[in-house]
């Protein structure tokens, strides 16, 4: 599904040149749920971000679904990533001015689907993440994981092949947390290709395979423990 | 979508009502200004629009240079003939002053005075668009002792406007009317009141009082067609021949300057100021809408990165952002639309026009476009920059703290300051001049005068002292009475070509004017040498032609016409002859005084004064009276003259209101300039606040920290009001050449200016800074009084 190539990544802000990443090969094949981590500072977010066409590399490949997107236009760009990429952010990042349903409708208006069709698929998710009866609170009314199952409601209502979860418990408490990742668990195994980036070695547990980063290169990308034991098991 | 960013929109707005109503509030009033400049601009340039062909009209102009008099818009009624042999020419009308002989008129007893009375050739209506509400005015100007009235002289006399048939009696027989037409609006150079049956004779030469109007073919060379016209029109008999020029009927408003115009028109350079102000107003609200949304831009930062992350192209969120400034200033339209509607009449009064705003005409349409227009424009540098903003960089945390277009928003911020600083010096310098002007010693007398315009000369103008004008100088309250060939404000229509004492001609015309004895009293004169004209002096009063057909009369001349004779000393010019040698009006003039030069209209210095000289038929009696008896004055005056002479309504001025009203275009566009400054700086110091907000909001921390340091509050209101003063001050560096050189173009209409001083330059910068200063020490003392504890707890 993704396949990275040498890839590197690179900042200059006036004099100083900072490498964020640095020659990064990487193949995710559909289905995957990969656990990015590494020490702050390391390039998880740039990686991230890479992969889900809000930032480009500087140089190498980045193969998503066979084509090579690195020099597709923004708005080729932006078309891709509405029909394909789901986001869960640490800080959840709801649009504090809408509703919860206006939050999730959001994507799919962005994919200009019909009023009806909206609507009937806006309500399904929120009952399946439980959150249906929270519909006309702004974000601000609800508890973090609250705002977490509704920003998970926004990244899976277009249906997407791929999600992206930025340190997705990071600011909730270890129950609420637990939860956002049985969730991406279950998702995982409905089909849904998961990129997590996290630092808690228990939520790497989560995944089928680890990758670390330090000082943006990979310094281990091996199947976790959790998929051992489930093949002993 | 766009109810998505609606909904975003108007929460958003909630969310930060402060900054939200200060940008509506400012753009309101921006708009509002724009608005009534617009009205204003649309109705100046709307005169004479209305007529038939307006556009292949034009009106015959003279040049009377010769006569000091410059381009008046009189000639031969010949000139109607002479034009239709032409090809080019459709039609041609004529519109020829009346006289006053015939308009004082009786009716059921009541005497009236018919003012603004003129005979027209029958085509008027292939002229002007006439609206006829009763009876015929083609039969009217083709009848001989006819009368078309306006309505407002029909309901004045009459009470009402089926009149036709009705007579009025006057002097020598009667009138009928035969047309009453409505009132002409008043964006028309035309100002006639009543239209009476004039025989044109196309034979007559001497009579230079029809303006001629010619609609040319669709085909008609214009530039040809005047030379042609100019090169084939025949010279006067006494003048000589003046050249003919023709100005198209739509420019007249602006163009006709002439005192001999219907009415005052309107100024070109007046309008461009106020437009050029209005945008002025437009771009500081726009400034000022540009530097808050993009200071406040952090806040929607969040919002980008998660649309962009959803799919949203930067275009979507161009669009987004540059529908919330339409949507902003859509708002601030409609608010600026009320604040239009209480501000008009005011605005009416002060520029002396009819405006309205009608939101059923094309009006609405245009206002809705300006402010799509504005919204687009203010909007689109801000929905750049938010747009703008790494997804990545926003949703990995790192909300901006870094660059928030610093720059643009400190050029936008200079800019308002150069803009208010010359805005003040431009106001403090109109006024200085306008009162400058007022002060220049006019070599007459205004205080305390009254002057009755239009009595009749046999009445008055006699070398006995006439019964009306003894009964006149008995009024108590009045201590002298003399008769004037002129209007003291406006120059005398009247000149001709002198010999000088020293046998040299003059070499264009040098005004002349009638008087009375005693003039110099009268008006208020300063002597210089000589003596006033006075009844002991047998030869004072014109005599008759003598047998050489030369007359004689006693003159008194203004010392600038002295010098022009030659007389360095001028008194040696008295008792000396300057003759005018026109066939017809041969004249020997012995000089018997000289005074000061008098300053009339721009600023004319050199007349004679010929005492009992018939430049008129009907003359101006000047009285010099008791202020406090003026209201019993003014009410015998009426009487005593509409007993002597069938005159009714006589026209009375004080002197001083009529010298005020020479200033008065003056005076309103410096008042315009004035509130224009007063917005001016309100609005800067609407966006300086918002931005010092904003600043305050962002140093919070500075100031905690400083504080806990041990810096006064007075240190910290400085600190944060720095970086404001600083801005003010590279302002000054634009603004000090630009007013400069704006204001030295002003004063170039002007014979006497002021000096442009430097403390007004000064003073106005600083005014600008304490301006600034106050308003961000406003906030400053609030964020610098606030415990540090509060804020540094929370980081």
């Amino acid at each position: 599904m993704i396949s990275l190539n040498n890839l590197t990544r690179v900042y200059r802000a006036s004099d100083v040149e900072t490498t964020a990443l640095k020659s990064i090969n990487l193949t995710v094949k559909e289905g995957e749920f990969i656990a990015i981590m590494g020490p702050s500072g390391c390039g998880k977010s740039t990686l991230l971000s890479i992969l889900g066409m809000l930032d480009s590399p500087s140089s190498g490949c980045y193969q998503f679904n066979g084509d090579d997107i690195s020099d597709y236009s923004e708005a080729k760009l932006a078309q891709l990533r509405k029909t394909s990429i789901g986001f869960v952010f640490q800080s959840f990042n709801l649009i504090d001015e809408l509703t919860v349903y206006e939050n999730v409708e959001l994507p799919l208006q962005y994919l200009k689907i019909s009023k009806k069709q909206r609507k009937d698929r806006v309500e399904a998710i929120l009952r399946r993440m439980a959150i249906d009866h929270r519909a006309d609170h702004l974000p601000q009314q609800l508890s973090g994981g609250q705002q977490q199952r509704v920003a998970v409601a926004r990244a899976l209502v277009i249906n997407p092949k791929l999600i992206l979860a930025d340190e997705p418990t990071g600011n909730l408490d270890s129950k609420n947390g637990e939860a956002v990742m049985n969730m991406l668990r279950a998702l995982n195994q409905a089909g849904t290709t998961v990129i997590m980036v996290t630092h808690a070695e228990k939520e790497g547990n989560y995944a089928d395979r680890l990758v670390r980063l330090l000082d943006g290169q990979i310094m281990v990308d091996k199947a976790s423990q959790t998929i051992d034991t489930t093949e002993v098991a | 979508m766009l109810t998505n960013y609606f909904t975003t929109a108007m929460r958003a707005f909630k969310k930060d009502s402060q900054h939200f109503l200060l940008n509506v509030f400012g753009l309101s009033v921006g708009l509002g200004a724009a608005i009534i400049v617009a009205l204003f601009t649309q109705y100046e340039f709307s005169y004479d629009r209305q007529q038939p062909d307006a556009e292949r009209v034009y009106r015959v102009a003279q040049d009377f240079a010769k006569l000091g008099m410059g381009i008046v818009p009189y000639t031969q009624y010949r000139n109607v003939a002479l034009s239709l042999k032409h090809s080019q020419v459709e039609d041609a009308f004529a519109l020829t002053w009346f006289g006053s002989a015939k308009t004082d008129v009786k009716y059921q007893g009541q005497g009236y005075k018919l003012t603004e009375v003129f005979g027209a050739t029958p085509n008027i209506e292939h002229f002007i668009n006439m609206n006829t509400l009763a009876g015929d005015l083609k039969a009217a100007l083709s009848t001989p002792d006819s009368l078309a009235l306006i309505e407002f002289e029909a309901l004045r006399i009459f009470g009402n406007v089926n009149v036709i048939g009705q007579m009025l009696s006057h002097e020598s027989g009667q009138f009928t009317i035969r047309a009453v037409f409505a009132d002409l609006p008043e964006n028309t150079h035309f100002a006639f009141k009543s239209l009476a049956y004039k025989e044109h004779d196309p034979a007559e030469v001497y009579d230079l009082s029809n303006a001629v109007y010619i609609k040319l073919t669709e085909q008609a060379d214009v530039k040809a067609f005047e030379k042609l016209f100019d090169e084939q029109s025949i010279a006067h008999p006494t003048m000589g021949k003046m050249p003919l020029s023709l100005v198209p009927l739509v420019d007249l408003h602006f163009t006709a300057k002439s005192k001999a115009e219907f009415k005052i028109g309107g100024d070109k350079q007046n309008v461009m100021i106020c437009v050029g102000l209005s945008a002025l107003l437009i771009l500081i609200a726009s400034f000022n809408f540009i530097n808050m949304t993009v200071a406040q831009s952090t806040k929607r930062a969040k919002e980008v990165g998660v649309r962009k992350a959803l799919g949203a192209t930067r275009t979507q969120l161009v669009v987004q952002f540059l529908s919330e400034s339409v949507l902003m200033s859509l708002l601030a339209t409609v608010i600026a639309c009320s604040l239009v509607e209480l501000v008009l009449p005011s605005f009416n009064a002060l520029v002396g026009r009819e405006l309205a705003l009608d939101y059923g005409s094309s009006n609405a349409i245009v206002i809705v476009l300006m402010a799509v227009l504005v919204g687009v424009v203010a909007g689109l540098y801000p929905a750049l920059f938010i747009s703008s903003f790494s997804a990545k960089r926003v949703l990995s945390g790192d909300l901006l703290h870094g660059s928030t277009a610093t720059l643009v928003r400190k050029c936008l911020l200079v800019l308002q300051a150069s803009i208010s600083i010359a805005l003040i010096i431009s106001t403090v310098v109109m006024n200085q001049q306008l009162a400058y002007l007022q002060s220049l010693p006019l070599g007459y007398e205004t205080k305390g005068r009254l002057v009755v315009s239009g009595v009749s000369a046999e009445h008055v103008y006699t070398k006995e002292t006439s019964v009306l004008l003894n009964k006149l100088n008995n009024i108590e309250g009045v201590r002298q009475t003399t008769v004037l060939g002129y209007f003291p404000t406006e120059p005398p229509l009247f000149g001709t070509e002198m010999i000088w004492p020293n046998g040299e001609k003059s070499i264009d015309a040098i005004p002349i004017t009638g008087s009375g004895f005693n003039v110099v009293q009268g008006l208020g004169l300063k002597l210089l040498a000589g003596r006033d004209f006075s009844p002991e002096f047998s030869g004072d009063w014109m005599s008759e032609a003598s047998d050489l057909n030369i007359r004689h009369v006693g003159a008194i001349v203004t010392q600038s016409v002295a010098k022009r004779a030659g007389f360095s000393n001028v008194a040696d010019i008295i008792g000396k002859t300057i003759s005018d040698p026109s066939p017809q009006f041969a004249t020997d003039m012995k000089v018997v005084g000289v005074v000061a030069d008098v300053i009339i209209g721009n600023g004319q210095t050199e007349l004679i004064y010929l005492c009992g000289y018939p430049n008129l038929t009907a003359f101006y009696v000047m009285m010099t009276i008791d202020m406090q008896n003026l209201p019993t004055i003014e009410q015998q005056v009426v009487q005593l003259i509409g007993e002597h002479t069938h005159s009714f309504e006589p026209k009375v001025d004080l002197l001083v209101d009529s010298y005020r009203a020479v200033y008065r275009d003056d005076e309103r566009i410096s008042q315009v300039v004035s509130i224009s400054t007063y917005l001016a700086i309100f609005l800067s110091m609407l966006g300086t606040f918002g931005l010092a907000a904003f600043s305050v909001l962002r140093r919070q921390k500075e100031v905690a920290v400083r504080k806990v340091l041990g810096a006064s509050v007075l240190s910290i209101v400085n600190l944060l009001a720095k970086e404001f003063l600083l801005l003010v001050t590279l302002g000054i560096v634009f603004a000090f050449p630009v007013s400069y050189w704006f204001i030295a173009d002003w004063l170039t209409n002007f014979n006497h200016t002021v000096e442009q001083s430097l403390w007004v330059y000064l003073g106005a910068a600083g005014f600008v800074g304490a301006i600034t200063w106050l308003t961000v020490a406003s906030l400053g003392f609030k964020a610098a009084s606030t415990r540090p504890s509060l804020i540094l707890r929370y980081e």
